[in-house]
């Protein structure tokens, strides 16, 4: 074949210009630390990337979820847990009234106590979280319990999405401690209590103890119910988070460029780029014109 | 046998030849980076009584080799034109850089999820709309970027045209100029380098092949059709069909016959790649992103609408949407119902007022893990795809890019191994042509000689 002028230029041109066209993606990927910095880069890697990105912000905002039920369920807890005392305070005050050895102004005592108990258990089931009442279901704008000791919330209890699969239930049901249907109403029994103390019939308080025991035990259930959503959001949060971690090293394996590897190409290709310069000069020089003279 | 008279004449007809060899050699020297410069080769030959005669020259080429390097160019041409089509598709894509729909999409499914914890606080509620609003901008800014690629492109095409008729005219001209030349005993080869260097140029916009005609023209056929015969010529336009596909069309130029559609012969050049980019890639990745848009939209509108707001209405769209999915990435707009009022956003579902119901905002964010896609995938499982999809496309023309350009190199150095000048032969030449030219140059000196002695020995 005629080796012609043309011909060796285009070669070096050619040669030349593919060594620089990698020299510079090896470069941009070392300065990146990304090996795919378009789809076409590497199609499939990109596409499986693009759903993991998608997982990763859903695992976060699942995460902002369940830390911020957290707060309020943990609000809730402590909250049944004062009305646990109350409970108790209240039946300590209907044994000592139905035992028939007190006096008239011990019974007086007695129901001046009760009636405070009555304050303080409304306050609670009163408690206002982030959003609005703790204990109204998701009628969060009112207080739940009204001026006349009703319970006017409902007893629907808020849910969200932590795994896009059925819904997590993250509120306590304030119906279910304190209003419950075919249950006691605690506001209720606590009232009768004071009024029965007032009357100083001590049948009458004795008649109450069972109610106030059954009052006292559905607080203590709502409370433990509160207990077991913590604990199922506390292993959701670790769960969430190991899965946060997982996808995250998935997509570093996919989209990293391997550093070491990268420095090493850099390194190789210049020396390539560097002989391949010198033998082109040698070359270019070893033409009859310039040794013929 | 000639005397020394004759002899003169038979030095004097060598240093000519050698004189004519070295001009030879010289133009070629002089050439030898000149593009699509065809080497010359000086014809001497000897004739019916003494001396050499100049037969003048040749220029080396290959038709083979010549119609190789226009159906290579033309293959990389359009190999080159479609590879830079897809990267722009590409950079609408790219959430690396922060370009495609990603983190618009993820974002709405991440404030329903906080609306679902929140579904009373107004700050909460606004970033919902907010974030709709993001998302439909984003599709819009997507969608509208790929139709006005379409739209450029055939414009583009459109110029190409132009200029390929252009170049088709000079190529006719350039035929009746070397037919007369030819004709009139003249040296034609400078038009006929003007000539190839034009075909080159043509070759780039649409693929062609050449047949040598009479006295030295070139037939030029191009997509299946006759582009120059001699110096006649047919025109070639652009046009769109009933489905809005881009068509190529020639017609005799000048006459009004009704132009014959030569767009499934057009297999070359940026032309080919035009259309390819344009009614193929461009056309298929659209459609699919409208699919995608107008379905999440609708299955969110469904859904918003079968929750109930904070005035206790339900009903409410959170996008407007065209009819059918046909452009919805470029029409895809926030919805009036919601827009500038987030107390329209419909967190709960039941009617009874109940401020803290948010299983409305629950079932919109399950959206995201629903196969709400052509009903077979999820939102991020289809824009996945669609990632893909491009990201295939891009990668498969830059591969072919590169093979093309290596089949280009191949051509040309096929054809430069025939018709290029190598300045070593070159230099031979000079060489020879120099020893030639002082042979005779002696030989003159040496018959001089010899006659001023017969003077000498007549006086």
């Amino acid at each position: 074949m005629r080796v012609t002028e043309s011909i060796k230029f285009a070669n070096i041109t050619s040669q030349m210009g593919q060594l620089r066209e990698q020299y510079a993606n090896a470069a941009q990927q070392s300065s990146s630390g990304k090996r795919i910095l378009a789809p076409s880069d590497d199609p499939i890697a990109a596409a499986e990337d693009s759903r993991i990105q998608a997982s990763l912000s859903q695992t976060k905002s699942y995460r902002d979820s369940v830390s911020f039920a957290q707060g309020d369920l943990t609000m809730a807890e402590s909250s049944l847990d004062s009305a646990g005392q109350v409970m108790q305070r209240a039946l300590e005050l209907a044994m000592s009234g139905s035992n028939g050895s007190t006096s008239a102004d011990g019974y007086q005592a007695l129901a001046a106590e009760a009636n405070q108990l009555v304050g303080s258990m409304t306050a609670i089931a009163n408690t206002k979280g982030s959003q609005g009442y703790l204990f109204g279901g998701t009628k969060i704008d009112a207080a739940p319990i009204d001026d006349t000791g009703a319970y006017v919330g409902n007893d629907q209890v808020r849910q969200i999405s932590i795994d896009g699969a059925s819904p997590t239930t993250v509120t306590v049901s304030g119906a279910n401690a304190f209003a419950k249907t075919d249950g006691r109403n605690v506001i209720q029994d606590l009232t009768d209590l004071s009024q029965a103390l007032a009357s100083g019939d001590s049948g009458a308080v004795r008649d109450l103890l069972g109610g106030l025991q059954d009052s006292h035990s559905q607080i203590v259930q709502e409370r433990a119910n509160a207990g077991l959503m913590l604990d199922r959001l506390s292993m959701t949060d670790s769960f969430l988070s190991q899965n946060s971690i997982d996808l995250t090293t998935r997509s570093s394996h996919l989209t990293d460029a391997d550093a070491v590897q990268t420095l090493s190409t850099l390194s190789q290709l210049q020396t390539t780029i560097q002989q391949a310069v010198t033998v082109d000069q040698q070359l270019l020089q070893t033409t009859a014109m310039t040794l013929s003279r | 046998m000639t005397g020394l008279f004759g002899l003169l004449n038979v030095a004097s007809d060598g240093l000519a030849a050698q004189s004519f060899g070295l001009n030879v050699t010289g133009q070629n020297v002089s050439n030898a980076n000149t593009p699509q410069y065809m080497r010359r080769v000086a014809l001497l030959a000897t004739q019916a009584g003494p001396g050499v005669q100049i037969q003048g020259q040749r220029q080396v080429s290959d038709a083979y080799a010549e119609n190789s390097v226009y159906s290579a160019n033309s293959l990389k041409s359009s190999a080159s034109e479609l590879d830079s089509n897809l990267a722009s598709l590409e950079n609408v894509f790219n959430d690396s850089n922060g370009t495609g729909l990603a983190s618009s999409i993820n974002g709405l499914f991440q404030v329903f999820q906080q609306l679902s914890t929140k579904p009373s606080d107004t700050t909460v509620r606004q970033s919902v709309l907010n974030a709709a609003d993001q998302f439909a901008r984003r599709s819009n800014e997507i969608a509208g970027s790929i139709a006005s690629q379409r739209t450029d492109l055939f414009n583009k095409a459109d110029k190409q045209a132009q200029e390929a008729n252009q170049e088709a005219t000079q190529v006719a001209k350039l035929n009746e100029q070397i037919a007369q030349a030819l004709m009139s005993g003249r040296d034609a080869s400078g038009l006929v380098d003007q000539r190839n260097k034009v075909l080159l140029g043509l070759s780039e916009i649409i693929n062609i092949q050449t047949i040598a005609g009479d006295n030295g023209t070139v037939t030029v056929q191009a997509g299946g059709t006759t582009l120059v015969e001699n110096s006649t010529t047919r025109s070639l336009s652009v046009g769109l069909d009933s489905e809005g596909q881009m068509s190529f069309l020639a017609q005799r130029t000048g006459s009004s016959d009704t132009p014959s559609d030569i767009t499934a012969m057009v297999t070359g050049g940026s032309l080919a790649a035009i259309k390819q980019a344009r009614d193929e890639d461009l056309a298929e990745v659209s459609t699919k992103f409208d699919n995608y848009v107008y379905d999440v939209a609708s299955a969110i509108n469904t859904q918003h609408a079968a929750g109930v707001a904070q005035d206790g209405q339900s009903g409410y769209q959170l996008f407007d949407l065209p009819a059918t999915s046909d452009s919805a990435g470029q029409l895809i707009a926030l919805s009036a119902d919601v827009a500038g009022k987030p107390e329209h956003v419909a967190a709960g579902s039941s009617s009874d007022g109940s401020v803290g119901d948010s299983s409305n905002a629950v079932l919109l964010s399950n959206l995201a893990s629903s196969n709400i896609v052509g009903g077979t995938s999820t939102p991020s499982a289809a824009y996945g795809d669609i990632v893909g999809d491009v990201g295939m496309r891009r990668s498969g023309s830059k591969s072919d890019l590169g093979l093309r350009q290596s089949i280009l190199d191949q051509a040309n150095t096929a054809r430069e191994s025939v018709s290029g000048v190598s300045l070593d032969e070159e230099m031979a030449n000079l060489q020879k042509y120099q020893q030639g030219y002082q042979a005779n140059s002696h030989m003159l000196t040496v018959v001089n000689g010899l006659l001023q002695n017969l003077m000498d020995a007549v006086r």
